[in-house]
C-alpha cells in the first residue's frame, strides 16, 4: 500500500531514490537510500515508477528499475529504443558465446545474464558475416548503452543493463537463444507449443 | 497502462520524440511526481529533471562517465558548437566532423580513438548528434541544469580554443 501523502522529507527521499534507480550504472544499494530501505517509501517509489511504465526490480543485492513487460512489448511494436540490426547481431553472438554455450557445457550455472565467460573481438569475428570493423563499432555502441560493460578495456560480456530485465523478459531472451541454437530440439518444440497456446488464449505477445 | 506511462517510456527509450497532444499532456502531468519534466527540443520533447530533483551522485551509487578521450572529444564539440557563452549551449551551432578532428589533432588525440568517441560514445550518451558530416550538440545538453551550465561558463578557459581552421 502506498502512502497517500508524504511530508517534504519523505518526498525528497522518494525522489532521490527514483533518480538513483533511473540513472545508476549498477544496482543501487538499498541501505543508502531511505526511499528504498523503508518499506512504505519503497512501495511509493514502485508506484511512481509504474506510472512511468517502469518497475522496481531487485538485482545483485540492490535495486534497479526496468521497463514494465507490457510497456516493453509496446516499445518494441513501435520500434522505440530497438537496436540496429548489426548491433542486434553482435549482441546475439555475445550472448551465445558468453552465456549460452558456457551454460550448456556446465561452465556457469547461474541464471544471471552477467554471470558470463567473456569473449573477444577475434572470436566474434569468426562469424564471417560481420567484419571486425563492424564488430568493433557495434561493441563500442553497446558499451555506450551499458548493454556490454562500459569502458575501453572492459570484458566483452553482458553488461549492467541486463540486470534491468524483468524475470519474464530474461526468460524470453533465453528462449529466443534456444530457438536460435537448436530449433529442432525438444526444448524448442516445448517453447513453440506453449507460445501457440498462449497466443490462442491471448495471453502472450 | 496509461498513456502517460507509455509516453514517458517512449521518451526514455528514444531520448527525444514528437508526441501526440494528448500523450504530451499526460506525460507533463505525471512527470513531476517522478522528479522529471518534459522539455521541448526542436519539434519534439525530451525528459529532463525537475528543478532541485537533479541526481546528485555522491559516490553512494555508480554512474556512467566518460573516459579521457570521449571527454576531450566532447570538449572539442562544445568549443565549436557553443560560441555564445551567454546563451544556453543547446542547440548552439553546427560544426563538421573535419573541424572536430582538426581540433582534436591539435590536442594530440589519437585519430582512431577520437573517431570512436565522436561516432559512438558521444551519440550513445546523447551529447552529440552526427548526421553525415554535420555535428551538433545532442538533446542531453538541452536538459542540463542551470548550475551545470554556470559551472561550465566559469571553466570556459579550460575548454580547447578553436584553431585557425576551426574558427
Amino acid at each position: 500500500m502506498t502512502i497517500t501523502s508524504l511530508d517534504p522529507g519523505q518526498e525528497t527521499d522518494v525522489r532521490a531514490a527514483l533518480s538513483a534507480l533511473e540513472l545508476a550504472r549498477d544496482p543501487v544499494p538499498g541501505e543508502t537510500f531511505k526511499g528504498l530501505s523503508d518499506p512504505s517509501l519503497r512501495a511509493e517509489v514502485a508506484s511512481r515508477l509504474q506510472a512511468s511504465g517502469r518497475v522496481l526490480l531487485t538485482a545483485d543485492g540492490g535495486y534497479f528499475s526496468g521497463y514494465d513487460d507490457s510497456i516493453a512489448d509496446r516499445l518494441v511494436e513501435k520500434g522505440a529504443g530497438v537496436l540496429e540490426p548489426t548491433d542486434r547481431a553482435v549482441l546475439t553472438l555475445v550472448l551465445l558465446l558468453t552465456v549460452a554455450v558456457p551454460r550448456a557445457k556446465g561452465r556457469i550455472s547461474g541464471s544471471d545474464w552477467t554471470d558470463a565467460q567473456p569473449t573477444s573481438t577475434d572470436e566474434l569475428a569468426l562469424n564471417r558475416h560481420l567484419s571486425k570493423r563492424a564488430i568493433r563499432s557495434s561493441v563500442r555502441r553497446l558499451r555506450a548503452a551499458g548493454i556490454l560493460p562500459p569502458g575501453h578495456g572492459a570484458p566483452i560480456a553482458p553488461g549492467p543493463q541486463f540486470l534491468r530485465l524483468t524475470q519474464r523478459r530474461g526468460a524470453r531472451l533465453w528462449e529466443e537463444l534456444v530457438l536460435l541454437c537448436k530449433p529442432d530440439g525438444t526444448m524448442a518444440d516445448v517453447i513453440r507449443r506453449r507460445r501457440r497456446r498462449a497466443a490462442q488464449v491471448g495471453g502472450e505477445r | 497502462m496509461t498513456d502517460a506511462a507509455l509516453a514517458l517510456a517512449v521518451l526514455r527509450a528514444t531520448r527525444a520524440q514528437k508526441l501526440e497532444p494528448q500523450d504530451l499532456s499526460a506525460a507533463r502531468s505525471v512527470a513531476p511526481r517522478l522528479g522529471r519534466r518534459v522539455v521541448e527540443v526542436g519539434d519534439g520533447v525530451t525528459l529532463g529533471w525537475g528543478d532541485g530533483d537533479e541526481p546528485q551522485p555522491d559516490g553512494t551509487y555508480s554512474v556512467y562517465s566518460l573516459s579521457r578521450v570521449p571527454l576531450v572529444t566532447f570538449a572539442c564539440c562544445l568549443t565549436l558548437c557553443w560560441r555564445d557563452r551567454h546563451a544556453h549551449p543547446y542547440p548552439g551551432r553546427t560544426t563538421t566532423r573535419k573541424a572536430v578532428l582538426s581540433l582534436a589533432r591539435a590536442l594530440d588525440l589519437d585519430d582512431k580513438h577520437f573517431k570512436g568517441a565522436l561516432l559512438h560514445d558521444l551519440p550513445g550518451a546523447g551529447l552529440v548528434e552526427i548526421s553525415g558530416n554535420t555535428v551538433r550538440l545532442g538533446v542531453a545538453i538541452a536538459v542540463w541544469p542551470n548550475a551545470q551550465i554556470e559551472a561550465l561558463r566559469r571553466l570556459r578557459d579550460r575548454l580547447p580554443a578553436p584553431t585557425e581552421d576551426t574558427r
